[in-house]
């Protein structure tokens, strides 16, 4: 097995991402832009195609802070969810040492099975092979995701993933980033 | 099937929505340092202002995330149009996303892909204040409020510069000021600058400005 995982947006500078939310019958679009500033240390900025500022984040081995949220995002219940979904999606404060890890029955793949807090654990999910992170997904069991985190690739660019699905089974929301063409964010 | 956006969505497109309108109707207002002459200027080019009924443009946007210290570039097509008793605006981002959004007198259209929403900026009483001031943007009267915004003006050869620092809390909690470039060639707004509380800016640089051309009313309309 590949010696470590190969996270993603561990070796990228700054990424941008158009975002497509539905919540229930509501659709909102914007752009997230992830900048790395050290290992496990991120920043993240979502704003409108228009270019308003909706929140800033950062997040530095595993703990979020969110920042000059526009007003009425500033919610604990909508904070909370972008704080543990942005966590989760670039891997932070994933140890590998620190989680259990599983094989699948009917492919090669290796699951992590890392516990989080009471009854939750995140699940990581790696090809053995080339390290690449395939799949993040958080339950009370392992088959009992509340929500699951999709990579998808292009080109081997593994830290930089060309789409990513963010889908949360408790509430009707899903989140679709695809990445934007280098060239535009500095 | 329209889509209704959430009420945060809402001020934030009627926030940006009262700065567009501010850009249309070139504020020429002078402060209290604004001697005769100066005022006359300032007059002489609201009333040039005026009788622009159309605007074709493009237009880049430069996005400044002060918290990650980048930037984010956009570009598209802009285009305005006087209709009657309503303004219509159109902004279709063409690089690196496409994305549309329309306003055409109360009513806003947002397309993202194959998406459309729908907002009428009357249905909500939270946003009366700034749909206030929106209205008074379209018919002029925005152009002796000092009670919303105070303004600074600068003659820079073949530019007038102008600034906005908003006064009401409502507005100041996003925005600290915004600038404007108004070009003397055509009267209208070659650069835009949106400076919000957080410290972050937006800047609109509009080129290849065709004042006054033919612009349909069907160019508004979003399937």
């Amino acid at each position: 097995m590949a010696e470590k995982a190969a996270e993603p947006f561990s070796s990228i500078d700054t990424v941008t991402y158009k975002v497509a939310l539905n919540l229930y019958s509501m659709y909102f679009s914007g752009l997230l832009v992830i900048k790395k500033i050290e290992a496990d240390h991120h920043k993240f900025a979502l704003i409108s195609e228009t270019g308003f500022k909706l929140f800033d984040m950062e997040i530095i081995n595993g703990k979020a802070e969110i920042m000059n949220v526009f007003a009425e995002l500033d919610r604990d219940s909508v904070k909370k969810t972008f704080k543990e979904d942005l966590t989760a999606l670039v891997l932070s404060g994933f140890n590998q040492s620190e989680c259990k890890s599983y094989g699948f029955k009917d492919h090669k793949d290796i699951l992590f099975m890392c516990p989080e807090r009471r009854d939750i654990a995140t699940f990581t999910q790696i090809d053995p092979v080339t390290g690449v992170v395939k799949k993040v997904w958080k339950a009370e069991d392992m088959d009992e995701k509340f929500v699951e985190i999709n990579y998808g690739f292009e080109n081997n660019q593994f830290s930089k993933p060309k789409f990513i699905t963010i889908i949360h089974f408790n509430v009707n929301l899903r989140i679709e980033l695809t990445l934007l063409e280098d060239g535009n964010v500095q | 099937m329209p889509i209704i956006c959430p009420g945060w969505i809402m001020t934030e497109k009627l926030i940006f929505i009262l700065i567009l309108i501010q850009m249309l109707v070139v504020p020429v207002l002078a402060d209290d340092k604004c001697d005769d002459p100066c005022m006359k200027q300032v007059e002489f080019i609201e009333e040039k202002s005026k009788k622009i009924d159309s605007i074709r443009s493009s237009f880049r946007q430069v996005k400044k995330l002060s918290f990650m210290n980048s930037e984010v570039v956009s570009s598209g097509v802009f285009l305005f149009r006087k209709d009657k008793n309503k303004n219509q605006v159109r902004w279709e981002y063409t690089s690196p996303f496409s994305y549309i959004i329309v306003i055409d007198g109360d009513n806003i259209v947002m397309k993202d892909n194959k998406k459309v929403s729908r907002f009428d900026m009357s249905s909500s009483k939270i946003f009366e204040e700034i749909n206030e001031i929106l209205i008074k943007s379209l018919n002029g009267t925005i152009l002796t409020d000092r009670k919303n915004f105070s303004f600074e003006y600068a003659d820079k050869g073949d530019e007038f510069h102008v600034s906005m620092v908003p006064g009401k809390e409502s507005l100041k909690k996003y925005l600290k000021e915004i600038q404007m470039v108004i070009s003397k060639k055509d009267y209208a707004v070659s650069l835009l600058k949106m400076i919000e509380s957080s410290g972050d800016s937006t800047t609109l640089f509009f080129t290849d400005k065709k004042i006054n051309g033919n612009v349909s009313g069907k160019e508004f309309e979003v399937k």
